[in-house]
Order: C-alpha cells, then sequence, then structure tokens
C-alpha cells in the first residue's frame, strides 16, 4: 500500500510538471505582434514608461486607421531590466514563444548587441534603442535597423557646434561602456578632423551606475579646460549633473551634454538644470514645430498627461517604420519587410527619416540647443536650437554597414 | 543554521525518499522527454537553463546544506567557469570539452585558493570573506577591458561539436541536441555529486555541520574536510559556469555580481537545503516563476520575495524539503533503510 502510495504521489508530481510546461499562449489571428524590450527598472528606468507609451501610441493609430494590410499590431511590452542577460532570455522568448514578428530595443548598448545577435540567429528584425555605433558598423546584419539616431550622428554633431564656439581645451566624462566610449569617441574624433588644435588633458571613465563622481569632478577641476563633453545617459547623468553643480562646474565651463536635452532629465532637474549650457536630444517637443510634431505632442498629452521625451518620440516613429515596411512589402512576411526596410520614409514628429539602405541607420537631422527657463513650460527646454543635417551628422557609408548585408 | 531538534531527521532527508530509485527514474524520464512534452524552442531553451541552474544550486549546496557553510560569493564559479569556457574557445581552441575542462579545472584552482583563506573562518566571517573575494574577481572582470570585454561582456561564444575528429560529430547549434548534450553532462555531474555525498567522505561534511568540536575530537582535520568541500562545490559551479556560457553565447560581468551570488543561495533554500535534489527543484521553480510572472509584471521578485518569506515561516525545510517529509510520513517507516545503504 505505501508502495502504491509513493507512486500515485510522484504520478501526480509528474503530471503537474508537465502541465506547468506545457502552459501555452493562443495565437490570435490576423494580428502582427512587435516585441518590446524597454528599461522599465534598473538604470535606465527614468525613460522605460515613455517609450512604452510612445510604442502604444503607435499601436493605436495604426489600428484606429484600420491595421496594416488587415493586420492588427499588438505590442508586447517587456521588461529588458537593463541587464544583457535578462534581455538576451525576454529576446528569446518573445521570438519563439510569442512569435514576434519583429524585436524593438533594448537600450543598453552590451545588451543591445547581445539581442541583435540573437534576433540575427533566430531571423527576426531587431530595432535597438541603443545608439552605440557598433551597431551598423561590425555588428550589423540583415536583420538589425535602427531608426532612432545614433551615437556619430548626436555626437559628430556636437563636435560641430563645439568648433563653432571654438572652444580648444576638453575634458570630457562617460561611462565606461560600449556606449558610452563611442559617443566620445565620435565627438572626439570628429572635432580633431575640425580643429586639430583641441587638446583633451583629461578623459573621464566611471562605470555605468557610479554613484559618486566627486573624484573625477576633483581631476576635471584641475585639468582646467574650457569646456567638458558629458556622455552620461539616464540616471546617472543627472547624478553626475547635481554634483558639479555642488562643485560649482556651471560657472567654471562650458557643458555640454549629450543626453542632457531630454526632457525627462531637464524635467527631474528642474531648477538645478545646467541653465545657458549645451544639450542635444534625439526628439524634442518644442522641435520643429510642425504639423506631425504637435499631433503627436497633443495625442500624447492627451492619452498620458505627460510629454513626450526624446524615447517616446523614437519608440513611436520604430512601430511606423515597420508597418510602412510591411506595406512597401505588399505581404506580411518578415523576409519581405526586410527587403522593403531600405529606402522607407516616414515623417516623424522629429522630421523626415530615411532608412539608409547601406548602414540600415535611419538618416535624419540632429537638435542641439541651449537649456533655458521656459514661460510656456514648468520646466527647462532646449531653446536657440541648432539643426545639423544629416549629411554633416552621420558618418560616409563607406565607414558604416561593414556587416549590414551578410 | 537549523536547530538541533531536527538534526536527525536532517541527515536522514539529505539522501532519503526522493533520491530512491522510483523517484530518481521519473526524473530521469521527465528529463529525457521533456523536449516533446513542450514541442517548442523557446522552453526547449527554459529546460536547459533549468538543468544548469540546477548543477549550479547543488553544487552550492555541497557547502550550504551538507557542511553548513553559508557561502555568499558562489556567483564567482558561475563567472569563472563561463569566462574560462569563452576566451578558451573563442582565443584558443573551438572545442566544447577542452572549453568545460578549463572551466572546471579553474575553477578547481580558484576554490582551492580562496578556501584556504575561507574555511578558517565560520559563520558570518565565512560570508563575508567569500563575498569580498567575489566582488574582487567581478571588478577585475569588469575592468580588465581588453580581455573580458568590460562592461559590454563578450559576445559570440561559440557551441563547438562534439564527437570523434574525422569518425563523427554532432551539431549543438539546434536546441534539441544542444539540450540533451546539456542533460548528459549535467545528469553525469549530479550523479557524481550524489555519490561523494553519499561517501563516507559526505558523512564527515555533515558531521561537521552539526558539530565541528566533536569532529575534531574524533581526530579528523576539520579544517582540510571543509577545503576539499569547498573545491568540490567550486569545481561543479565551474562546470554549470562552461555550460551556461554556451548556452547564452554571450556573458557579462552581471555573472560574477553578489545579486547572482544571492540568487543561488535562493534557489537552494527554495527547493530546500537539506534535501539532496531540493536546490535542484528551487533552480527550476525560480525561474519558472521568473518566467511566468515576467509575462505580466516586471517586478518578479516581489513574487519570489513573498513565496520566500512564506517559505521560511511556514516550510523551514524548502518545498522539496517539505514533500518528501510528506512522502515518508505517508509510507510509515518506509524510508528508513535508505541512509544505511550507501
Amino acid at each position: 500500500m505505501s508502495g502504491f502510495r509513493k507512486k500515485a504521489f510522484f504520478a501526480g508530481a509528474i503530471i503537474l510538471a508537465v502541465g506547468l510546461l506545457s502552459v501555452s499562449t493562443s495565437f490570435a489571428a490576423k494580428t502582427i505582434k512587435i516585441g518590446v524590450l524597454s528599461p522599465l527598472t534598473g538604470l535606465y528606468s527614468i525613460v522605460g514608461k515613455r517609450t512604452s507609451q510612445g510604442i502604444n501610441m503607435a499601436v493605436k493609430e495604426i489600428n484606429d486607421a484600420g491595421g496594416v494590410l488587415g493586420h492588427k499590431f499588438e505590442a508586447l511590452i517587456r521588461d529588458s531590466e537593463t541587464n544583457p542577460a535578462s534581455s538576451v532570455r525576454t529576446a528569446r522568448r518573445l521570438i519563439l514563444r510569442d512569435k514576434v514578428f519583429a524585436l524593438l530595443g533594448p537600450l543598453h548598448g552590451g545588451a543591445a548587441i547581445a539581442v541583435l545577435q540573437e534576433s540575427k540567429k533566430l531571423k527576426t528584425m531587431n530595432f535597438p534603442w541603443a545608439a552605440t555605433e557598433e551597431i551598423n558598423t561590425k555588428f550589423c546584419s540583415r536583420y538589425t535597423w535602427r531608426v532612432g539616431s545614433s551615437a556619430q550622428q548626436t555626437s559628430r554633431a556636437g563636435a560641430v557646434i563645439a568648433h563653432r564656439l571654438g572652444l580648444k581645451k576638453w575634458a570630457t566624462i562617460s561611462s565606461d561602456f560600449s556606449y558610452g566610449r563611442s559617443v566620445v569617441r565620435q565627438f572626439w574624433n570628429y572635432l580633431k578632423e575640425r580643429d586639430p588644435g583641441a587638446e583633451r588633458p583629461y578623459a573621464a571613465w566611471p562605470k555605468l551606475g557610479e554613484n559618486d563622481y566627486s573624484a573625477y569632478i576633483n581631476k576635471m577641476q584641475k585639468a582646467k579646460p574650457d569646456a567638458i563633453y558629458v556622455g552620461l545617459f539616464g540616471a546617472d547623468l543627472i547624478k553626475f549633473m547635481k554634483q558639479a553643480r555642488s562643485f560649482g562646474m556651471y560657472e567654471k565651463v562650458k557643458i555640454f551634454t549629450d543626453f542632457g536635452g531630454n526632457h525627462v532629465v531637464l524635467k527631474a532637474l528642474g531648477d538645478q538644470a545646467p541653465f545657458g549650457h549645451w544639450a542635444s536630444s534625439r526628439y524634442l517637443h518644442n522641435y520643429p514645430v510642425s504639423a506631425a510634431n504637435k499631433r503627436f505632442v497633443d495625442n500624447f498629452r492627451k492619452a498620458y498627461n505627460v510629454y513626450p521625451d526624446m524615447t517616446a518620440g523614437e519608440a513611436y516613429s520604430t512601430v511606423h517604420v515597420i508597418a510602412e515596411s510591411i506595406r512597401r512589402a505588399g505581404a506580411v512576411d518578415k523576409e519581405k519587410a526586410i527587403d522593403a526596410m531600405g529606402g522607407v520614409a516616414f515623417n516623424s514628429p522629429e522630421g523626415w527619416i530615411i532608412m539608409r539602405p547601406s548602414d540600415h541607420q535611419g538618416w535624419q537631422s540632429s537638435f542641439w540647443g541651449v537649456i533655458s527657463k521656459s514661460k510656456k513650460y514648468p520646466f527647462p527646454v532646449l531653446s536657440n536650437i541648432q539643426v545639423i543635417s544629416p549629411v554633416e551628422g552621420s558618418h560616409p557609408d563607406e565607414n558604416t554597414g561593414q556587416g549590414c548585408r551578410k | 543554521m537549523e536547530g538541533s531538534s531536527s538534526n536527525k531527521f536532517s541527515i536522514r532527508r539529505l539522501t532519503g525518499s526522493v533520491t530512491n530509485r522510483f523517484g530518481v527514474t521519473a526524473l530521469l524520464a521527465l528529463a529525457v522527454l521533456a523536449p516533446f512534452l513542450v514541442q517548442n524552442d523557446y522552453y526547449i531553451q527554459l529546460c536547459t537553463e533549468i538543468l544548469i541552474a540546477s548543477l549550479l544550486a547543488i553544487s552550492l549546496n555541497f557547502l550550504i546544506g551538507y557542511t553548513g557553510l553559508v557561502s555568499l560569493g558562489h556567483a564567482v564559479y558561475l563567472g569563472v567557469g563561463a569566462y574560462a569556457f569563452a576566451l578558451l574557445t573563442k582565443n584558443v581552441y573551438p572545442s566544447m570539452w577542452a572549453g568545460l575542462i578549463a572551466a572546471g579545472a579553474s575553477c578547481a584552482l580558484l576554490a582551492w585558493f580562496m578556501g584556504v583563506f575561507c574555511v578558517r573562518l565560520a559563520g558570518l566571517y565565512f560570508a563575508m570573506l567569500t563575498l569580498a573575494f567575489s566582488q574582487v574577481v567581478y571588478t577585475v572582470a569588469y575592468y580588465w577591458r581588453d580581455v573580458t570585454g568590460g562592461d559590454d561582456g563578450m559576445l559570440g561564444i561559440p557551441k563547438p561539436e562534439i564527437g570523434i575528429p574525422g569518425a563523427f560529430s554532432i551539431s549543438l547549434e539546434s536546441f534539441t541536441n544542444f539540450y540533451y548534450f546539456v542533460l548528459i553532462i549535467v545528469a553525469a555531474l549530479i550523479f557524481l555529486a550524489w555519490k561523494i555525498a553519499n561517501s563516507p567522505f559526505g558523512r564527515v561534511l555533515q558531521a561537521i555541520r552539526e558539530n565541528p568540536e566533536r569532529v575534531e575530537f574524533i581526530g579528523l582535520p576539520v579544517h582540510r574536510y571543509k577545503l576539499y568541500a569547498f573545491i568540490i562545490a567550486g569545481t561543479l559551479g565551474g562546470f554549470a559556469g562552461g555550460l551556461y556560457s554556451t548556452f547564452q553565447g554571450y556573458i557579462s560581468p552581471d555573472l560574477l555580481y553578489w545579486t547572482q551570488s544571492g540568487e543561488i543561495v535562493l534557489m537552494t533554500i527554495l527547493g530546500g537545503m537539506y534535501s539532496f535534489l531540493g536546490p535542484a527543484f528551487g533552480a527550476g521553480m525560480l525561474l519558472f516563476i521568473r518566467d511566468t510572472v515576467l509575462n505580466f509584471m516586471e517586478y518578479w521578485r516581489i513574487v519570489v520575495g513573498g513565496i520566500l518569506v512564506l517559505l521560511v515561516l511556514f516550510l523551514p525545510g524548502g518545498i522539496l524539503g517539505f514533500f518528501e517529509g510528506w512522502a515518508s510520513r505517508l509510507s510509515i517507516g518506509g524510508n528508513d533503510g535508505d541512509d544505511a545503504r550507501s
């Protein structure tokens, strides 16, 4: 009897285990699923929510207009945890289990490179949020595309402004990982190209997620630069700016922040923002003053009661570009959509974005401006906005896109 | 650790009921059939990851459950094993076996080195020192950009094919093939671990856990036994690291971070540290909960944390530990002979 009971117990346990493992999802017909890796927790979580909102808004617009080729869009938004291992695991689940048509994200540069290798292996289009240049150089593949600006576009544009202002002696600070290195490298190389007399006595490479920047700021002050170029991103940038302010850096040097024009950063800094200093954002809610941008900002505010930030704008445009590629392909087919992607043009809130076939990068203008107080908005905004054309900001394609056609 | 009132019971459980022949056969059959049952590449991958995590958790349990040493730095073996595999197969010679041996050997050496310092301490001091060592290794991996790739990690770690050169070879690129490969390795290593755990050597470890002074009085070298346990745990962890490296194809210093160590401890406690297969069960539970909860919210750690609180309050022996106790109570006295067998 006891033997029987034991066997019954194990049989029960096995049935339970099998039942748990074979939980499957049902597939609704006629939907195009897009998988989204959004930094909902971790270092970049300040932009995660807006990314999701931008996605949802684009999906709603597409569906309200009747979908694409009779198919509705559906976004599966998952947390990337700003962590490569989790991002890869979630990417796999979205592709293999949920059978997504395309994969969007993640934002962390290292995670993005890991995910794009995975999506290449599993033959699914991937649009990383990360701006690191390696995405359209050595790690590019048939499946990797980027609608948002690349680090070279904003940083080279920063170098153009820096050169115009005639600033000679620089210090740079950026996180020690692919994106952080990429931002500063692009800025510095392009500035040196334009102004061989520029010098850089100090370059700081704190680790991602650093909390105490005082040692770096001290060394920076000892180097006595005319200006500093800050490549930090997300919460790191906010921490750094607050500490730099307490050291009186705002008064001593010109500050250029690559990510500092982003609405969520300016809003978080509020009165502690570096007014009068230069910053960039890959999308601005107050520029360009176009019908497309006004409609986007109005609808976004109506839906979520907040202003869209850079990631919201880029996420929104990415979904529309995917929809456009399917329309051009004339079929809901992963491979055909990729064939049709090169040359897709979208009138986005930030202006026209054209997907360049050679390096899979969305061609677009870059924006730099001066951080200012505003009468119209209850938070700092960029003013005196300088538009740098993609011709000046992007690499010529012989320098990029080596791997894209593989 | 546990109160002494449950000592006798817990020692018996270590070798007890689930490791009986029927249970093991059923588990193995389930593992072999899993790819056919789940029918989806994603779940085959999840099962593969669970197998690797099981090996890792069982390796840690050599310290926690058997020897009574709570290590908070076990991720160091996962990380070092993973980096050893990656560096060897990417830069020197792309061979699965060479990679795995490098992973195990490097961790054996590391564990020996760390163990010399760590095993002389007990309790909190031991835990702190293992944590400190693992953070040192993490920092090295983080800043040694030229070798480890820094925070960007290492990409494109191969899955070299196995076989006899010239005769035949099996590609491991398919999810199913790779799953079976991992299953064979993990099953073999877990079997080895079980043999060690139930050898006289394993008994001494348990005696050390219960009362190190008495073991010392008997005349056994406690430190040396602890060191051996430390090396065994490290080596098995290193093999798990090597497998993880080739499984993910991508590694980063996060693997070495202390939160990763915490996760392994969590697996062990969740499943039951006084049960041989408990940690493996805990590993499966943790990964399964994460996978399920992540589908509808990002705060999966809250769910795991909540379960852990309930567990510590109501099932201190862990989930499998509880079921084993329950099963052995059902079959009254049926298992008492088990632990005398080995």
